[in-house]
């Protein structure tokens, strides 16, 4: 029996992802509708994305998850808090509630606490206190915000992710155009991943953009894996093409929502994958439990108080 | 079928794969799965139904947005049109 585990999630709040972000998808979706020679409103573009956009305590994510057979999934808190100025919630409120969703949905979430790396030392204490005191799983980094996964200023982040042996995710590729697009290709994560060999690294939509660069990175640096979330809305021969290239060890499930909630529900992006002759035909069936679940499922199982932490180390 | 079905009919055709248009419709089909839709081309649906038929859908923008089927989305056409189904 496969255990499904959506590797990439949000919390579908915009107290936790800033309407800035979202009037970004609305801009792309807009143009789009009048490329089509559609006459539509922008703010009635903006109620139906909004719409998908409203469930801070992730009950229709549980429920979703529920009806496509979903077990678990990572919850990623990326800290928009710094590069977009219009964040109703500071970085501490923002994990505090992802504390909440955690603990009001038990054993269903795996959250990875995301902090800019310009907050200083305030952030480094605020990311420890989430993984010794709340048994948060992993450190989410989102270089678009203005920095490279390999800025100097996020090792204090990942010398702490190497002493707990917990996984970082990274976004790579394009995003709200309110952010950066020059810091979002996955070659400039090398010099982190090559630094720090014991931390696992997991390269967000790394079926979808980039895809020859994290392939290469998959490929050849041992830490380094990558996620398909985004898949909904790509070309799925990429994906396909990916399983050829012998690391179907390294891929990893995941959904992005509530980003794709406009391509269908979960189920439906799942049926997607699955379908006869889809992107996933070929596998084999223990890779097909690796790709579902199996492998994020290894990567969090190696968590591990250090020594001095071994009392709060326990995840509740 | 009803003025509405027949319209609806057509406007599906123009966002739905020409692959598919040959396809029988039921209103229990998905309309995102089944009838390949993707997010475009069902927001497009929705204003192009606003546009032909003169109905605000948008006026009930929760329902809209939890549309999965064809069955749905006639049902909340009907409900706005105030035609007996």
């Amino acid at each position: 029996m496969t255990h499904i585990i959506d590797t990439h999630c949000h919390i579908g709040s915009l107290d936790m992802i800033p309407p800035s972000f979202v009037e970004g998808i609305v801009e792309n979706i807009a143009l789009a509708l009048t490329a089509r020679g559609v006459r539509s409103k922008r703010s009635a573009v903006e109620d139906l994305v909004l719409a998908r956009f409203n469930d801070p305590m992730c009950d229709e994510l549980v429920a979703e998850m529920d009806d496509a057979g979903i077990d678990r999934a990572v919850l990623l808190a990326a800290d928009f808090t710094y590069a977009l100025k219009d964040c109703r919630l500071g970085i501490a409120e923002i994990l505090e509630h992802h504390r909440l969703v955690k603990e009001r949905h038990p054993g269903r979430f795996h959250v990875f606490a995301g902090v800019d790396p310009r907050w200083g030392k305030d952030g480094i204490d605020l990311f420890e206190r989430s993984i010794r005191d709340w048994g948060f799983e992993g450190l989410k980094v989102y270089p678009p915000c203005g920095f490279s996964g390999s800025d100097p200023r996020l090792f204090p982040y990942y010398e702490i992710c190497s002493r707990w042996r917990i996984p970082v995710l990274v976004h790579i590729g394009g995003t709200c155009p309110e952010l950066a697009f020059d810091v979002a290709s996955p070659v400039l994560l090398d010099e982190a991943a090559r630094t720090f060999p014991g931390v696992n690294f997991i390269l967000a939509h790394g079926s979808v953009s980039y895809v020859e660069e994290c392939a290469m990175m998959a490929g050849f640096r041992p830490n380094v894996y990558l996620d398909v979330s985004g898949f909904q809305t790509a070309d799925l021969s990429m994906l396909e093409q990916l399983f050829r290239r012998g690391f179907r060890h390294k891929v990893l499930f995941g959904t992005d929502w509530p980003l794709f909630r406009l391509q269908g529900r979960q189920s439906e992006c799942l049926a997607k994958l699955n379908a006869e002759g889809g992107p996933i035909d070929a596998l084999l069936d223990h890779e097909r439990r690796a790709f579902f679940g199996g492998t994020v499922a290894r990567l969090l199982s190696l968590r591990s108080a250090p020594a001095g932490d071994a009392q709060k180390g326990t995840i509740p | 079928m009803t003025a509405i079905e027949s319209t609806l009919k057509m406007l599906l055709r123009e966002v739905m794969p020409r692959s598919l248009h040959k396809l029988p419709l039921k209103e229990s089909m998905s309309l995102q799965g089944e009838m390949a839709i993707d997010s475009i081309g069902l927001m497009s649906l929705v204003f192009r139904i606003e546009e032909e038929l003169q109905i605000d859908l948008m006026q009930d923008t929760d329902r809209v947005a939890a549309v999965r089927t064809l069955g749905d989305l006639l049902e909340i056409i009907h409900d706005l049109n105030g035609a007996p189904r």
